[in-house]
């Protein structure tokens, strides 16, 4: 059982977009590769080990692609490694291009937790606080998705078992054809009643409020004021150009005074946060297990 | 105390001539359950909606409707909206969020309750409604018993004063409406909600009842309470078709001469026939059944699984079914009845085992073959077949299936729907139509491609009894022909009335397939009512018209 997936929609936003957004923000090498550890570590404890692999495996590919193809369209930098026909390849491009693919894939990373994390209800409850109307559209939109495919799949096989539609391709289209007008139909038909349903129980009446199953615990308020500090302190410390890093013509070395040692250790505290809480939780599950 | 109070109403739709209801006068007293029954097509749906501000139809309205004695039209929205429940035929279509919180919340969100308030209804519900496991569910996954009563319960959380119901069983299978039925007795004994139900279906439904309406043609027949009711059925027996639709003890009652109260069910009928009737003639001739030897179908040792590290739907399954036969197959729900059609049909492929056509195995069969001059297989959901505007067209469509030369095509379109009296619908859309009619142009399309099988699936899901017995006459006729007939049911009573053989599909595999005098003879659950109420008086009735004539056979005159 995931502990994230527990905490309040707010507060699993907040963890997202900080980290997200400084993804995006920041240029410098080692705050990207601390993104990208800490998402990969995250999505290694809550995703399943073969679809984690399978998933290693395509950020590899990607970071990999995007780092010898970026040398090949930018030739900037003062440092040559070697040349390709005309093409000469430099250190910074390389390294520029390996960090805007690690940038890449951290992201992609973080949008997977996201989607393990943040369910759609919990989505649509973010969404309806300002815009009920939609979230209600949504919300029964992803009701009635399963439904369609599951009246497509007995229409087509209520069709093909008449003996109508023989098995080359212009058979197939015609099936297709007819399967695909009949579920529009079918929908057309059966929203009546839905529509009904909703007007009997009053949709657009005027004082609509909003229920959900989440509650603001302490521990969201106190997740949210340490998440809330550590990205003020970073973005402070970015503002005022303490992680800058310059690729072109070459690359400047990383700093490592007190101040920015800090701000690496804030972020990758930030980012650690959901592993953090769920290792611990396993830790003590485990614990208790042990006790049983 | 009356709650409504219906004062010469007269209803015609917009643009239509004739009123679909005429001149009603009916009361509903508070706290009681009522009952409404009448033909497909009679306005019993409308006069419902008449009940419902925001569902009533388009049309002009004459006459008066009260509510709490204050005419009904214009009362306060969020008050019709609080006070007066609806729920619907098809469990499904009414659902409208992804999840159960989010669908039961949805109501008391638009009436504007504080979130604290909507924590506090919800919870309460779902404990009464005994649906706490399904609240954090997805709408989709839940069964067709759980979203009916998902929307029971959805209504129920804004604590309406009346509760209207339009056919809300009639897409369950036998257990699931048990249950729900028993839910409305509950909310009706213990929240002391006023309950109006329109079903047609009332075995089970008249025991519950305070007052049964029952309507004519746009107008009320009778209104009172049961027992009532049921003597004024009796006076008027011979001509009153709609008593297809009652239980089976109110037919043995209204059938023969006798004095006394109407029993409603299976215990109070045991107890009329054994104080009414004597015993001296126990059996009736009995029918001899001759099957074909010839075997038409054959499954060995079926097993089937859907997926890889699912547990098997069929298992280890052996079936002969012979030409020209009506084998039935009843089961629970789940236990694997439609999924042994589509193996049948060669839609599912088993993993294991042999299914045999005809002589020939299913795989062997190429290129639309199966499906040609030979087998056929009706959906459960008739829709499922209709891809066209009108009628004719659905029927037409029919003459591409190769085999159908031009004149032979012509001839048996025209039998067909003689036989299935469809001429009449010919330019009507497939899906205006009537559960009953619906059934019946899927029919009138898989008789066109002059089928040797024929498989039914729920071939009586949401229709009424009158139409049952239409539906066993055209069966019966088609079995005249030679055609073998596999249908699988929860309706014991209409097997029970056509069948030449009964199988029990149990465990995923068929544990008893019997000849239909000693399957259902032997069963004390898997058999009719008919059968239950007389099992301890005679020795071998199975359907309504049996118990009719041994009963009349032995009164005391």
């Amino acid at each position: 059982m995931q502990r994230m997936i527990k905490f309040h929609p707010t507060v699993i936003a907040i963890f997202f977009i900080c980290s997200i957004f400084y993804t995006m923000y920041t240029n410098n090498p080692l705050a990207i590769m601390l993104s990208l550890f800490c998402s990969l570590l995250f999505y290694l404890v809550i995703e399943e080990k073969k679809k984690f692999l399978e998933h290693l495996l395509f950020i590899l590919f990607i970071i990999i692609i995007i780092t010898f193809t970026n040398p090949l369209f930018v030739s900037q930098g003062e440092t040559i490694l070697f040349t390709v026909g005309k093409k000469i390849i430099t250190k910074e491009s390389l390294v520029y291009g390996a960090v805007m693919a690690m940038m890449l894939g951290s992201i992609i990373t973080w949008f997977k937790c996201y989607n393990k994390i943040m369910t759609m209800d919990k989505f649509t409850y973010l969404f309806g606080k300002a815009l009920p109307n939609i979230s209600t559209i949504i919300s029964m939109g992803i009701a009635f998705i399963p439904r369609f495919i599951e009246k497509g799949k007995a229409i087509s096989l209520a069709q093909r078992n008449l003996g109508l539609y023989n098995q080359k391709i212009a058979g197939k289209i015609k099936l297709n054809l007819r399967v695909f007008s009949s579920l529009i139909t079918w929908a057309l038909e059966n929203s009546l009643d839905t529509a009904d349903s909703m007007n009997a129980r009053g949709y657009g009446l005027k004082q609509k409020t909003r229920f959900s199953v989440f509650r603001y615990k302490i521990e969201d308020l106190l997740l949210t004021f340490i998440m809330i500090s550590l990205m003020t302190f970073i973005m402070a410390g970015s503002i005022l150009n303490y992680l800058d890093y310059q690729y072109y013509p070459h690359l400047t070395p990383l700093s490592f005074s007190l101040i920015n040692s800090l701000l690496y250790l804030a972020l990758g505290l930030l980012m650690l946060i959901p592993t953090i809480i769920e290792v611990k939780e396993n830790a003590k599950w485990n614990f208790f297990k042990s006790k049983i | 105390m009356e709650l409504f109070q219906i004062k010469n109403l007269t209803f015609t739709y917009a643009g239509e001539k004739n009123p679909a209801l005429k001149d009603i006068n009916m009361t509903i007293e508070k706290g009681s359950f009522t009952v409404i029954c009448g033909k497909t097509g009679c306005g019993k749906t409308t006069l419902l909606k008449m009940l419902k501000n925001e569902l009533r139809p388009h049309g002009k309205l004459e006459g008066e409707i009260l509510y709490n004695g204050v005419s009904f039209i214009d009362i306060d929205k969020n008050k019709s909206v609080k006070e007066i429940g609806f729920v619907f035929q098809n469990p499904s279509n009414q659902i409208v969020a992804d999840k159960v919180w989010n669908e039961l919340a949805f109501g008391l969100e638009n009436l504007g309750v504080p979130t604290m308030q909507i924590r506090q209804k919800i919870a309460e519900m779902a404990s009464f409604f005994n649906i706490e496991d399904l609240f954090r569910r997805n709408t989709s996954n839940l069964s067709g018993g759980e979203k009916q009563l998902l929307n029971l319960a959805s209504v129920m959380v804004m604590q309406p004063k009346v509760l209207l119901l339009d056919e809300p069983t009639a897409q369950l299978d036998p257990i699931s409406r048990d249950n729900f039925l028993r839910l409305l007795q509950k909310i009706n004994d213990e929240l002391g909600t006023t309950i109006i139900l329109v079903e047609h279906h009332l075995e089970d439904v008249l025991i519950l009842a305070d007052k049964i309406i029952v309507m004519g043609m746009n107008n009320i027949f009778s209104q009172d309470t049961v027992k009532k009711t049921c003597q004024i059925i009796k006076e008027n027996y011979n001509n009153f078709p709609l008593i297809s639709n009652f239980p089976t003890s109110v037919q043995l009652y209204s059938a023969v001469d006798c004095e006394g109260e109407c029993p409603l069910n299976v215990r109070q009928g045991k107890r009329f026939v054994e104080s009414n009737f004597t015993n001296k003639i126990k059996s009736l001739e009995s029918r001899k059944q001759i099957l074909s030897s010839e075997k038409m179908i054959s499954l060995k040792n079926v097993a089937f699984r859907y997926r890889k590290n699912d547990a098997d739907i069929i298992d280890d399954l052996s079936l002969d079914i012979y030409r020209g036969e009506i084998l039935a197959v009843v089961g629970s729900n789940g236990a694997g009845k439609s999924t042994l059609l589509h193996l049948i049909a060669g839609n599912l492929k088993p993993y294991q085992g042999k299914i045999i056509i005809d002589g020939k195995d299913v795989n062997k069969y190429k290129n639309n073959e199966l499906y040609r001059d030979n087998l056929v297989l009706l959906p459960q959901n008739p829709d499922d077949l209709f891809v066209f505007d009108t009628v004719r067209e659905e029927l037409m469509e029919m003459k591409n299936n190769n085999s159908n030369q031009d004149e032979d095509f012509a001839i048996r379109l025209d039998e067909v729907s003689q036989d299935l009296k469809l001429e009449e619908l010919y330019n009507k859309h497939p899906f205006d139509l009537s559960g009953g009619q619906k059934q019946k142009l899927a029919l009138a399309k898989i008789l066109l491609l002059n089928p040797k099988i024929i498989l039914l699936d729920e071939p009586t899901k949401g229709i009424d009894g009158m139409f049952k017995i239409h539906l066993a006459g055209i069966i019966k006729k088609l079995q005249t022909k030679g055609i073998t007939i596999v249908l699988v049911t929860h309706d014991i009573e209409f097997s029970a009335m056509i069948c030449d053989e009964c199988a029990l599909l149990f465990d995923n595999s068929i544990i008893n397939k019997a000849i239909r005098d000693e399957f259902f003879l032997n069963n004390s659950f898997y058999t009719t009512a008919a059968n239950r109420i007389t099992r301890d008086m005679y020795d071998n009735i199975i359907t309504v018209d049996d118990a009719i004539s041994i009963i009349r056979k032995n009164q005391v005159l």
